[in-house]
């Protein structure tokens, strides 16, 4: 191409104490053009617009290696506002509106038009009056170049959730400089038609000469939009190339990616009796904030491990914390047929299910508290095992304790200098161990494990998912896993059920093929099972 | 409309309950007419300076601003200052205002620092700090006047030449100075407002009308209808009745007071149309996204605080002027609580406050102020009674407009959820 890239990254590459989290991205973008970057989660696209936007982060971790090159010059971005003044806009997946102000004045803020006046002139600029026509007309102006009718005096609050993403666009367009911009997953919150309206806007922002860079689970809307598309991987750029030289199903097999071997995968060949249900979702909805689901409809089978995956922020960690009454929910949910008052405290605990919470320090675990009190307190609670009668008052039994709280550790192969060490002392792994515990000593039916393996290492990560299988065949314990790591579900699961956008997407085999899972989670519904 | 009727209820809940009290309160306390106006009106121009300092901090989201009390005593710096070089009358209040102003700015800067270091819990820090700067306060002029810092006026001291004497009093040209340069009757005064208020209407109408070269719209010029509305009623009464009219001409209202609130007044809209105002507004809503949008959070959230503070030093100089003096060391104390107190029964929140809110808590709070010992003396032969209910009631509304608060917005948010399901 004859004109001068906008944007090249040349050879970046960021490690976060020790762990490469980018290695060698290098691509351009040339005015006008539309650049889809893919990926799954954790697969370091937000390290990149980071980057992009000189955040904070960045250089607290001790900055990044390689080069941009912003219009042919080498830059160092190192705040927001500077990457602002070049000329690069960024359109977020949350809104970040001003709810009480208009739209317009939303759409110019800190950029608004002012008259200047006596009183500014002598005591600072900013005490000028607000232009408020010039400002409503700069405003519907660029709502006009989006092809937009909405109205500029309106209070953003009382917009339609599906306008207020084009508020933003109009914000980044109404800045005369600029250049490059970054929607991040921006069609997350629309409706079908609304998104198929953004995608027009979007291209109309792009031939008015305007680079842009877009981030999206929703392949469709990549194909559609998308001149170019860039695949990240664990840090790595797998793969760049004309949208047109390449398919849906190329992008969705990239993007999960790694291989895993037939024989790593354990349950995929056991039969259940699809009869005997064991809990039965039926249209549950959590609001979870930040991972709302909504309509699950779900059955699970007595024994079996059923993963739970997809995408962060789609909804799949709501299910397990709104059973657990944690946040609230609607639907029904059978337990053996028998409906459970999730909407109560403590009322799935009480029905021999038990919960290893995603959030280990803050809903998990006791942190200032010995790993012994740690793991029999939830029976404690439920069951009131480990007490003591003293007249009226109960008093804790630790000699009882002990003799569970040792065997546990020496099961699950807690690395602590006994019992009672401080849980907030433990690794990762071995705190994660004690929540299994915690869970396991209540004696449950159902245990359901959220993300189990998040930061802790990999021989503790092995340990613990082999004990979870190992439960599942000893003791009958049916397991409902969710987790993002979708190698992870595969390797112990008998089905994978994928959550999107709040809603089951599809239930599979461990063993169907990568891009049957990346295409559920990108939101495309696929055969059922 | 029942809803309506419900929801206005359930926002307006404690001006209401105020409304009804102060009704129960003037017919219980039986006194004429011309002393519960008198001292309403007096009331008013005493406190509402106070009170409009607190509105600018609410709009940067920091909630009431208890460290006006900080503001109070740059003031009663001033005046000790202006007494130890004996100047009296209007110089007086000049000179300490003037001395005032940089105080207030600096205490104001420092507690918007530490403000911003404590962020979500402005209220709380701002009471504390309150508490911690009569502390040092008190180690100037208790300890430290005297011995270390010399005063030239003897009179001031303690007899042992250590420590300022309390209260200080102004002297007899002080006192009033700023009511007493211009006074008119309050029926003239009444006459007065109404005749601006309908030429303000009369411009505003006049300028748009030009501005955006339309016809006069009838329909939308409703406040002017309700001014001319008001000023007939007024001259009605005035006219039909004699203890009204009696009444009206025995109060006197200070003009040049009057003035200066009208132009903090001015001054407080005018701030709410600049740059600054929309920036103060924007951190107040949201401030992260205001940062994102490159507005400096933190310097806003200062500026916000040093106005509260000059106009809150402002607000206590005209209060000592028309007491005639003040308790050196406790003259401050109940600034804060008073102040949001009444601004909240005005129908503010910890989110939203204006003028109208500012004067009509004043109102309100004062009238309660003055008829509760008074019905309290008829009703229960006790004055305690009504003095101990006044006191009561002054923190029993911070506390439930404070819940109120909290409450409506859990509502809020149940509705909207409500709503998101159905949608």
């Amino acid at each position: 191409m004859a004109e001068k890239a906008v944007l090249h990254f040349k050879n970046i590459k960021k490690s976060f104490s020790g762990n490469l989290v980018l290695d060698g991205v290098d691509f351009d973008i040339y005015p006008g053009q539309v650049v889809a970057l893919a990926g799954e989660n954790g697969a370091g696209k937000s390290t990149l617009m980071n980057i992009l936007f000189g955040m904070s982060v960045i250089q607290e971790t001790g900055g990044y290696e390689g080069e941009i090159e912003f219009e042919g010059q080498t830059v160092k971005i190192s705040s927001p506002q500077e990457a602002m003044e070049l000329g690069i806009g960024m359109v977020h997946q949350e809104f970040m509106l001003i709810p009480g102000f208009t739209v317009a004045r939303n759409i110019k803020l800190n950029r608004e038009n002012v008259t200047p006046t006596m009183i500014g002139k002598f005591v600072g600029r900013s005490l000028d009056l607000l232009d408020t026509r010039q400002i409503v007309e700069d405003a519907s102006e660029a709502l006009e170049r989006l092809g937009m009718e909405i109205n500029p005096e309106e209070i953003v609050e009382k917009l339609p959730v599906g306008h207020m993403q084009f508020v933003e666009i109009a914000r980044e367009i109404d800045k005369s400089n600029l250049k490059l911009l970054v929607l991040d997953e921006p069609t997350a919150v629309l409706t079908e038609s609304e998104a198929d309206r953004f995608l027009e806007c979007i291209r109309q922002v792009a031939d008015e000469g305007i680079a842009v860079i877009f981030i999206s689970h929703r392949l469709d809307e990549t194909m559609k939009l998308a001149d170019k598309v860039i695949i990240l991987r664990d840090g790595q750029m797998v793969f760049e190339a004309k949208t047109k030289d390449t398919s849906k199903n190329q992008i969705a097999e990239l993007m999960v990616g790694r291989k895993i071997e037939a024989d790593s995968m354990v349950n995929v060949n056991r039969q259940f009796d699809d009869q005997d249900i064991i809990l039965d979702l039926q249209h549950f909805s959590v609001n979870m904030p930040g991972e709302k689901c909504r309509d699950i409809s779900l059955k699970v089978r007595r024994g079996e491990i059923l993963g739970i995956g997809g995408l962060a922020g789609h909804g799949k960690t709501s299910i397990s914390n709104g059973i657990f009454g944690m946040y609230p929910a609607r639907g029904t949910v059978l337990l053996d047929g028998q409906a459970l008052h999730y909407e109560k405290n403590g009322e799935a605990l009480k029905h021999a299910m038990a919960f290893v919470s995603e959030d280990r320090k803050g809903v998990g675990l006791l942190l200032d508290e010995p790993i012994s009190l740690n793991m029999v307190y939830t029976d404690m609670r439920t069951h009131g095992s480990y007490l003591k009668k003293r007249g009226f008052f109960t008093q804790f039994d630790e000699k009882a304790a002990e003799k569970s709280v040792n065997d546990m550790i020496k099961e699950l192969d807690i690395r602590c200098t006994s019992g009672k060490q401080l849980v907030g002392r433990l690794s990762g792994g071995n705190q994660q161990k004690v929540c299994v515990a915690r869970a396991l000593l209540t004696n449950p039916k159902i245990l359901f494990v959220s993300e189990p393996t998040r930061g802790i290492d990999i021989g503790a990560k092995q340990i613990l998912l082999n004990y979870l299988v190992k439960i599942n065949k000893e003791l009958g314990i049916t397991i409902i896993m969710t987790s993002s790591e979708l190698n992870e579900l595969r390797t112990i699961c008998d089905r994978i059920a994928i959550v999107s956008s709040g809603t089951v997407q599809g239930i599979l085999k461990p063993d169907a093929p990568n891009i049957e899972f990346a295409l559920l989670m990108s939101g495309e519904k696929g055969g059922r099972e | 409309m029942g809803r309506q009727m419900k929801k206005f209820l359930i926002n307006n809940a404690v001006t209401i309950l105020f409304v009804i009290i102060c009704i129960i309160g003037i017919i219980l306390a039986n006194q004429p007419l011309s002393y519960i106006l008198g001292e309403i009106s007096s009331r008013l121009f005493r406190n509402l300076t106070l009170i409009l300092a607190l509105i600018i901090p609410v709009w940067a989201g920091m909630g009431m601003n208890f460290s006006i009390v900080v503001g109070a005593m740059a003031a009663e710096i001033g005046i000790i200052a202006a007494t130890n070089f004996s100047i009296s009358g209007v110089a007086c209040m000049a000179v300490a205002f003037l001395v005032s102003i940089p105080l207030s700015l600096v205490f104001g800067n420092l507690t918007g620092r530490l403000f911003n270091k404590t962020r979500g819990q402005e209220m709380i820090t701002g009471m504390i700090l309150g508490f911690f700067a009569k502390g040092i306060y008190d180690l100037v002029f208790m300890f430290l006047c005297g011995p270390v810092i010399p005063i030239k006026n003897k009179a001031m001291l303690l007899t042992n030449g250590i420590g300022l004497i309390t209260p200080i009093d102004l002297n007899q040209e002080t006192k009033k100075a700023i009511n007493n340069i211009w006074k008119v009757t309050l029926d003239k005064a009444l006459y007065f407002l109404f005749f601006v208020l309908i030429a303000v209407q009369i411009v505003l109408i006049v300028r748009k009308m030009v501005k955006n070269q339309e016809k006069f719209q009838w329909k939308k010029a409703y406040k002017l209808y309700a001014s001319i509305a008001g000023l007939i009623v007024y001259a009605v009464i005035c006219h039909t009745s004699e203890t009204v009219l009696f009444a009206l001409r025995f109060t006197d209202v200070p003009v040049v007071t009057g003035i200066i609130i009208a132009i903090v007044c001015v001054l407080i809209t005018y701030l709410s149309r600049t740059k600054l105002g929309s920036d103060i507004n924007a951190v107040g809503q949201n401030r992260a996204i205001a940062i994102s949008m490159g507005i400096p959070a933190d310097k806003v959230r200062i500026i916000a605080v040093m106005m509260s503070t000059l106009l809150a030093a402002l607000g206590q100089l005209i209060f000592i002027q028309d007491i005639g003096n003040f308790a050196t060391y406790t003259a401050h104390e109940n600034v804060g609580t008073f102040s949001i107190a009444a601004l909240l029964v005005g129908g503010a929140s910890i989110k939203k406050a204006n003028i109208g809110q500012a004067i009509l808590g004043a109102l309100l709070f004062h009238t309660m102020f003055i008829v509760a010992p008074l019905a309290g003396k008829n009703l229960f032969d006790n004055a305690q009674y009504g003095e101990y209910f006044r006191v009561f009631v002054c923190y029993a509304v911070i506390a439930i407009s404070l819940a109120l608060h909290a409450w409506k917005q859990v509502m809020a948010k149940r509705v909207a959820e409500e709503a998101e399901e159905e949608a």
